[in-house]
């Protein structure tokens, strides 16, 4: 039973453009709709940056958006957590209102806020193959270093 | 966003801000209301350090100092404005990562800041500001660093 559970989960590899290899798990039973939009936009490349509030925790725009929330976590995001950030709140930056991101935290201190209130983001994947040391070093560079490109792929 | 035309007092001290990728301001210490992070600050100049976009603290630049003035005077956590300059004393001792963490200033590039960590607030002192500079031009540094990763800021008596 739990063989065939894992056959069907779906996975997608994340590769950064400076070093580091990761595959996730899609939880396609916590959010559906956000793994469905997510798989239906692979392959994809988007640049990534740190968050500015909410910590460990670097960013990208995915090509799609979304203003659902399902499974939303503001508090609890644990390294290799793979979040879809709505913008519930609407809040615009430079003019524009925010996208949705997709974001991957890289330690456990993540809170999912910025100038306009908290950020409830569904949590549709984590990481389950990949150093998750490797994670975090990774977001220490795009902390230090800045922007650098991530590919998404289905496995 | 708005620019800064507030003459200086000829009683003020001066200080230059340069960024290595670009960029050149002047600020003024505030010293009636943060003596002893401003006397601190003051005795070290001139030095550099290595700058870079924060985490947690939104719209905001820091770098640590190799100074220490353990004392919280004129102190934020919020209400900073751009071209403000902020000294993170770290009033509640914390170890990070297992370091004791150096004294950071913190200069906020937009008004969406908030001086927090994961271990708690970050009450900053206010002893300076900018001056006489295009604040559009400080944005565009922070931007800068935000996406283009740190760099180096000289620090120097006018």
């Amino acid at each position: 039973m739990l063989l065939r559970r894992r056959r069907m989960e779906k996975r997608f590899r994340l590769e950064f453009s400076k070093g580091g290899i990761f595959k996730a798990q899609l939880l396609e039973p916590l959010a559906p709709k956000t793994c469905q939009r997510f798989i239906d936009s692979l392959p994809f490349i988007g640049t990534v940056l740190n968050g500015s509030f909410c910590g460990h925790i670097f960013y990208g725009v995915p090509p799609f958006d979304f203003s659902e929330i399902e499974n939303p976590i503001v508090f609890g995001a644990q390294p290799g957590d793979i979040f879809l950030d709505t913008n519930a709140n609407r809040s615009m930056f430079e003019g524009r209102i925010v996208p949705a991101q997709v974001g991957i935290a890289y330690s456990s201190k993540v809170i999912l806020w910025n100038w306009a209130g908290w950020l409830p983001s569904n949590h549709f994947a984590k990481i389950v193959e990949g150093n998750l040391d490797e994670l975090y070093r990774v977001g220490r560079r795009i902390f230090w270093e800045g922007k650098e490109e991530m590919k998404c792929s289905l496995l | 966003m708005s620019h800064v035309w507030e003459k200086e007092n000829m009683m003020d001290k001066l200080f230059k801000i340069e960024f290595e990728r670009g960029g050149f301001f002047q600020g003024k210490l505030l010293e009636t209301e943060a003596p002893t992070t401003c006397q601190k600050f003051w005795e070290v100049l001139p030095f550099e350090g290595r700058i870079v976009h924060a985490a947690f603290t939104g719209l905001t630049m820091f770098f640590p100092v190799d100074f220490k003035v353990g004392k919280v005077e004129n102190p934020y956590v919020c209400g900073g404005q751009a071209g403000d300059f902020f000294l993170n004393s770290y009033a509640t001792p914390m170890v990070f990562e297992g370091r004791i963490p150096r004294d950071e200033i913190i200069i906020p590039y937009s008004r969406a800041g908030l001086f927090w960590k994961w271990g708690g607030w970050l009450p900053s002192n206010l002893f300076g500001k900018i001056i006489e500079s295009d604040l559009e031009g400080l944005y565009r540094v922070g931007r800068r660093v935000k996406e283009g990763g740190s760099e180096v800021i000289r620090l120097s008596k006018v």
